[in-house]
């Protein structure tokens, strides 16, 4: 793999250097190319299966393994550093990175590669800060390493809350974009693709727990990185293996030009001397507001540390060297991930054009299965369909990988934090504990899927950086001050991880992400008070159901809340982390200060050797 | 949790901890650890978040941010490119350096304390 990884990269640079003596020419089309959104069904359908083969055999053998609690939450901890890389990697990145990112920045060039930058950064976080520390005193969950010298039963109970409050939101997020997804790329209806998730997922962690999870996400890593891998290949072939043509390319394409000055800066007629192509390589199309970017960033950056299934990743390796390796490894694979999608998304920008990627669908999701079809079909039609199906299979097999670490993540947090830990206080036998572990893993998975069913017709987008900016708030600063600092205490932990929880919910009811009828209902009015300012008679057809549609959406909205009632937003950040993340560290801070506990700093010494020198937990992992 | 440690680490009293946290090879380790941690992952933040903030204030064509250096690729490209290669460089440096030092110390360290 390594010199494969080696040669990939020797011919990129090669082709670079080759690239310049490459007289450039252009790709003139004579309008946006019409594109068939459809991929072909049964060879995609047989796709999915071969996924569903392979990933229920590894269920089957996984099964096997699965007898006590430490095979179910944690591998018995005999997953290598090479291998958890992979997982990590397959954990971490979702179907958003891999057909979002590119669409976005199909869409709206520099912001749509700005946007991961901080999902990249974060795992310097994961690597310096938690990940060895976390396995030298942990066991399976983010429970253990915060109860180590503080009470269990309210430590425990409030990192099940957090845990599962980040897990659910993300989950619903995840089932909800599982859904959509494959109605838009293969035509399953949503109802069945979300079921059909659900009952796979439901067998692979009930079946199989952490040992099944584990290889699921290996081979989506693979998948992944394999498929992007040849993409982008595919993408540089046609600029001569010379990256920067492709950002003449983006430059000097006039469909571009026409996008960005006509969608992004709503200018009828081009303005003298401007350079519009050039303007989709700078920032500041998508994301507009300075401290929501700010805000996204730290949530992003400091969040990823705090989410309850990266850190479980971490008690699936022996010692904290192995750990250590997995980081590395996994910041290998993203940011090559991360990297390539520039390649993917400009590539979709010059090739389909942004007018025929909104044409197919208006957030740009299909910009890479589209992509892929374009750059086979210029083979034989055939390969077309077939390289749109393998990516419609990569997205399918990202789904499957992060929905069930996340339900292992949140059924650990019910059994192991809750059933085992507080309700038998950790006399539970093995078999009870698994038993335990199933039904809560099969139970989490039903929940998923009624909650993809409830929220349908809603916009989750928000739900992410939400997740994000509560494993921010809560979980990383509590987590961090009972690792190094002595006078953390239970009420310190506590109050941190409530804080930090429900802040950012609360911030996010009163964000601009919820719905406020009364704005809708003064854009609507504005509609309508400019076309009826118009003379009745030159109202085009299209004008005159405009205004039909926005008397209607007013008399409807006029009256309207939020959800809470209000009529406007009370906090103008879409992202809440620039708020809840401070917010949680200084509770966090305070509480344990006001409340200190003598047995708690006594116990720090056995704390910070074990967590800085792994002493007793090979014993601890053996056993 | 105590009763799935091995004996030997059972039967460690609190002052026992108390006894290698105050062994001067521990001092050495704790010390050597917090100044490259803290050092590489506030430099690393840091330097992150220079990038939402230039790009939030970069939106004029002829900002230093949007300044064109190889062909169509700006100054924010490389700033933006250079995020990852200082996270893959600061990963491997960390490596190298833990197998070199930290790992070391730690080994003599159990070593000494006849613990390993």
């Amino acid at each position: 793999m390594k010199k494969l990884c080696s040669i990939i990269i020797l011919a990129l640079c090669m082709g670079a250097v080759a690239g310049f003596w490459i007289p450039a020419d252009t790709f003139a089309q004579a309008g946006p190319p019409q594109l068939q959104a459809k991929a072909n069904k049964a060879l995609t359908m047989g796709m999915f299966l071969v996924i569903i083969a392979i990933t229920l055999y590894i269920v089957y053998w996984a099964a096997g393994k699965t007898r006590t609690a430490a095979d179910f939450y944690a591998a018995k901890s005999s997953i290598t550093g090479y291998q958890n890389g992979w997982a990590i990697a397959g954990d971490y990145m979702s179907a958003a990175t891999f057909l979002g990112m590119a669409g976005l920045i199909s869409l709206n060039g520099f912001d749509g590669f700005l946007y991961p930058t901080g999902w990249m950064v974060a795992f310097v976080t994961v690597l310096l800060v938690m990940a060895e520390p976390c396995r030298n005193s942990g066991k399976y969950t983010m429970g253990d390493v915060l109860c180590f010298r503080s009470s269990p039963k309210p430590v425990r109970a409030c990192a099940a809350i957090s845990t599962l409050c980040v897990s659910t939101f993300y989950l619903t997020a995840q089932m909800v974009g599982a859904g959509k997804l494959m109605e838009l790329l293969v035509g399953i209806p949503y109802s069945w693709s979300v079921v059909g998730v659900g009952a796979l997922i439901i067998i692979y962690v009930v079946f199989g727990g952490m040992i099944a999870t584990t290889w699921v996400q290996i081979i989506k890593a693979a998948l992944l990185v394999g498929g992007g891998v040849l993409i982008s290949i595919l993408v540089l072939a046609k600029m001569g293996f010379n990256p920067l043509r492709l950002f003449d390319e983006v430059a000097n394409s006039s469909f571009i030009q026409d996008w960005v000055r006509v969608k992004h800066m709503n200018q009828a007629v081009a303005q003298e001397g401007f350079d519009y192509g050039q303007r989709f390589l700078e920032p500041g199309l998508f994301l507009k507001n300075v401290w929501d970017q700010i805000s996204l960033g730290m949530a992003t950056c400091l969040g990823t540390a705090g989410m309850p299934h990266i850190l479980m990743r971490f008690f699936t390796v022996p010692n904290a060297q192995e750990a250590r390796k997995s980081v590395v490894i996994a910041m290998f694979l993203i940011a090559t991930f991360f990297i390539l999608t520039t390649v993917m998304g400009f590539g979709a920008a010059v090739f389909l054009t942004p007018q025929g990627i909104v044409a197919v669908d208006a957030s740009g999701n299909m910009a890479n299965p589209l992509l892929a079809r374009f750059l086979g079909g210029e083979f034989h039609p055939l390969i077309g369909d077939f390289l749109q199906a393998l990516v419609c299979a990569v997205a399918f097999a990202t789904i499957l990988a992060v929905v069930s670490g996340l339900v292992l993540a949140s059924s650990a947090a019910i059994a192991h934090d809750i059933y085992t830990s507080i309700i038998k206080e950790g006399k539970a036998e093995q078999a009870k504990q698994v038993k335990a572990a199933r039904i809560t893993a099969f139970v989490v998975g039903t929940v998923g899927v009624i909650l993809a069913f409830a929220a349908e017709r809603q916009n989750v987008a928000h739900l992410v950086a939400l997740a994000f900016a509560v494993a921010a708030a809560g979980n990383l600063p509590t987590v961090v001050l009972s690792l190094f600092w002595k006078r953390m205490n239970t009420a310190g932990i506590c109050a941190g991880l409530m804080v930090g929880t429900f802040l950012g919910i609360g911030l996010v009811l009163v964000s601009p992400n919820m719905q406020y009828p009364k704005l809708i209902a003064q854009a609507d009015l504005k509609i309508v008070q400019t076309l009826e300012k118009k003379d009745a008679t030159t109202l085009t057809e299209k004008e005159k159901g405009q205004l039909a549609n926005a008397k209607a959406s007013y008399e409807k909205n006029k009256d309207g809340t939020s959800v809470l009632g209000l009529d406007k937003p009370l906090f103008p950040l879409k992202v809440p982390a620039i708020v809840c993340i401070p917010a949680g560290l200084l509770a966090a801070i305070i509480f344990a200060l006001l409340f200190p506990s003598k047995r708690e700093e006594d116990a720090f010494d056995e704390l910070y050797v074990r967590q800085n020198t792994g002493i007793g937990v090979a014993a601890a992992v053996g056993h | 949790m105590t009763q799935q440690f091995n004996n030997n680490v059972s039967t460690m009293t609190r002052d026992d901890w108390g006894v290698i946290a105050r062994n001067p090879k521990f001092q050495e380790l704790h010390r050597r650890k917090a100044a490259f941690l803290i050092g590489w992952w506030l430099f690393s933040t840091l330097f992150y978040f220079c990038l939402p903030i230039a790009a939030g204030y970069a939106t004029d064509q002829g900002s230093l941010f949007n300044k064109q250096i190889i062909g169509h690729v700006s100054l924010g490209y490389l700033f933006a490119l250079s995020q990852y290669a200082l996270c893959l460089i600061i990963a491997l440096y960390y490596a190298y350096w833990a197998n070199k030092t930290s790992d070391r110390i730690t080994k003599e360290l159990l070593s000494e304390l006849k613990m390993t």
